[in-house]
């Protein structure tokens, strides 16, 4: 499928990016989700709405809306740094927590994982939800982003651009 | 380990984020001693403000909390004002006390109904209690949407809002604007004053603290966004002594500072705020107060989801007078030329008072930063809490009371580490 099938169909499609720019590669999110929203205003593709949040708490209202939501984060499962991996979270997939931890939340807010999942759990979950998730190694206060994690960046951005190209048909 | 003592370490604490952890040292029967590892973020940013323009702290401060920046934007311009020696006009004040009160909204409707009610609930979280009392969540998410859609009309944005600015605000908001909120406002008022009955009936252990409690106390109400020093010692004191009295130490086990006031451990937070300003809640806030079972004072931290109740059925109602009395201002700002001197700010975040220092020189560049967060502050009143709870605890299992101990962590609603959030995955090949 290609952009202008998509926007044909007229689908609404969120993208976020999920972290922190202070803190070394948690800035990934923000950072592909720039790349991502420049794309996608020189393409002129129609229906999508990027954000950057630190928090996934406003999540669970934030993909209220879409019908396609890919979130974009700092993952940390043992693959190598800078591996760009994407999940497929959405209203007919399984949960997350029988494939993944639901991650450290905070005593302010949910995980990414958890906040999916109560999305799920109160019927707000989009029909489709991507979690591109770049394996990161630093989160120190002040870093910049670690060399393969700022490699990864172009890999992940056409990745959800694919998604944004080749989601499924809303029926 | 010598022979009769037994550790209990518990290295991530479930749904504390970032890198929380408690080790809990027991010798034949006796606890020895309690530690809690928390990692602060202020501690890179009062470096990184150092050669700053004076300008920036409001900006940058408020990267230090996805969930609080306005209390770093509220207590950084306050100092920077008052190194200046400016005072902004009451329009100004009024309008940092609106945007506060969405602040205070989202924060304490996220930590009542989705972090604290689920411990008392007997859930494993918000997820697992959405199954079975789906209208609480659903009624926090709309607690939660009026506090934002506050935060983005006042701010800019409901995450670190970009309307800020040293003297006061970039752009007022018109009246209509904010008239907008009000039926959305008063609708979460009238659920947040239900929801004192339910918070109220939750079973809570009997326990009480000693400890001195600060908080600031205000001529303009409920202290939020200005105030000066008390205590529950009798002290009465302006932000500018704040360092005379609380001594930040450092302690091998946490890369956060320690607090002391006047060598005593003490707490700031809503116990604090609301046992040291009871009289100045509003007139419905006290009602609800008195209605969910509190006294003029609370010591029983297990029953802090009360008070952030009262507190929040409080910043609606403060919305909504403010909202009410809203007939704009002259001005957006006023001018805060530079000058050499230090200045101190002080402010109520949601979890407690918020203390900021900045040097400037002549040309306005700081030459250094003091950030003095309510977790630092309670930390040692944490560790001194466990200490007795686990003592009177011991019977229990060990995961008995590990989550006993999350619970007691959990009451002071801690900021361990703002803003990282990665999943943890686990990927099972079969």
């Amino acid at each position: 499928m290609t952009d202008d099938a998509y926007v044909a169909r007229g689908r609404r499609a969120l993208v976020v990016g999920l972290g922190c720019i202070d803190r070394g590669d948690d800035a990934i999110g923000p950072v592909v989700a720039a790349r991502v929203d420049a794309a996608v205003t020189a393409s002129g593709l129609a229906g999508v709405r990027v954000i950057v949040h630190e928090d996934p708490t406003a999540l669970v209202e934030e993909m209220a809306d879409s019908e396609v939501t890919v979130i974009v984060d700092a993952m940390r499962s043992g693959a190598p740094a800078g591996t760009v991996t994407l999940h497929e979270a959405g209203r007919d997939e399984p949960a997350l927590s029988a494939r993944t931890s639901t991650g450290p939340a905070g005593t302010h807010g949910l995980g990414l994982a958890a906040a999916i999942e109560l999305a799920r759990a109160l019927d707000r979950l989009p029909a489709r939800v991507v979690v591109v998730g770049i394996e990161a190694v630093d989160f120190e206060h002040g870093h910049a982003l670690s060399v393969p994690v700022k490699d990864a960046v172009p890999r992940a951005v056409e990745a959800i651009l694919g998604v944004l190209g080749a989601g499924p048909v809303s029926s | 380990m010598t022979s009769g003592s037994q550790v209990l370490s518990v290295e991530m604490l479930a749904r504390v984020e970032g890198e929380g952890g408690m080790h809990v040292h027991v010798q034949d029967g006796e606890v020895q001693d309690v530690e809690l590892r928390i990692f602060e973020p202020p501690r890179f940013f009062e470096a990184f403000l150092r050669g700053r323009a004076y300008t920036e702290p409001p900006d940058i401060t408020a990267r230090i909390c996805g969930i609080c920046p306005v209390a770093y934007q509220m207590s950084a311009c306050l100092a920077i004002e008052d190194a200046c020696g400016v005072t902004v006009p009451e329009e100004i004040r009024y309008l940092r006390r609106l945007l506060y009160c969405g602040e205070w909204i989202e924060s304490h409707a996220l930590h009542i109904f989705f972090l604290h009610a689920p411990d008392l609930l007997g859930y494993d979280g918000a997820i697992e209690m959405a199954r079975d009392h789906r209208e609480l969540v659903e009624l926090a998410l709309r607690m939660k949407r009026a506090g934002n859609d506050l935060m983005t009309a006042v701010g800019g944005r409901a995450v670190h809002p970009v309307n800020v600015r040293i003297g006061g605000f970039h752009r007022l908001p018109s009246h209509d604007e904010l008239a907008e909120l009000r039926p959305q406002l008063v609708a979460a008022r009238e659920e947040a004053i239900a929801a004192v009955a339910i918070v109220s009936g939750f079973e809570f252990p009997d326990f009480e603290q000693p400890y001195l409690y600060l908080s600031l106390n205000s001529e303009n109400g409920y202290p939020m966004e200005s105030g000066s020093l008390v205590t529950t010692a009798g002290l009465s004191a302006p932000v500018r002594d704040f360092g005379e009295h609380v001594i930040e130490r450092h302690v091998a086990h946490s890369n956060a500072l320690h607090s002391s006031f006047d060598d005593q451990i003490y707490v700031v937070g809503p116990l604090a705020r609301y046992s040291l300003n009871f009289p100045a809640l509003s007139p419905l806030a006290r009602e609800c107060a008195e209605a969910g079972g509190l006294g003029p004072t609370c010591r029983n931290p297990f029953q802090s989801i009360v008070v952030r109740t009262v507190e929040l059925i409080h910043a609606l109602d403060e919305a909504i007078r403010l909202i009410d009395g809203w007939h704009g201002a002259p001005v957006a700002a006023v001018a805060v030329p530079a000058r050499a001197g230090v200045g101190h700010g002080a402010t109520e975040a949601p979890r407690g008072l918020l203390y900021h220092r900045y040097r400037i020189d002549d040309e306005g560049t700081i030459l250094d930063a003091q950030i003095v967060p309510p977790t630092a502050q309670n930390q040692p009143a944490i560790e001194a809490d466990l200490k007795a709870f686990v003592q009177d605890n011991l019977h229990l299992s060990h995961e008995e009371l590990t989550l006993q101990c999350e619970l007691a962590i959990r009451t002071y609603d801690p900021c361990i580490s703002c803003a990282t959030h990665f999943l943890n995955l686990e990927v099972e090949h079969l």
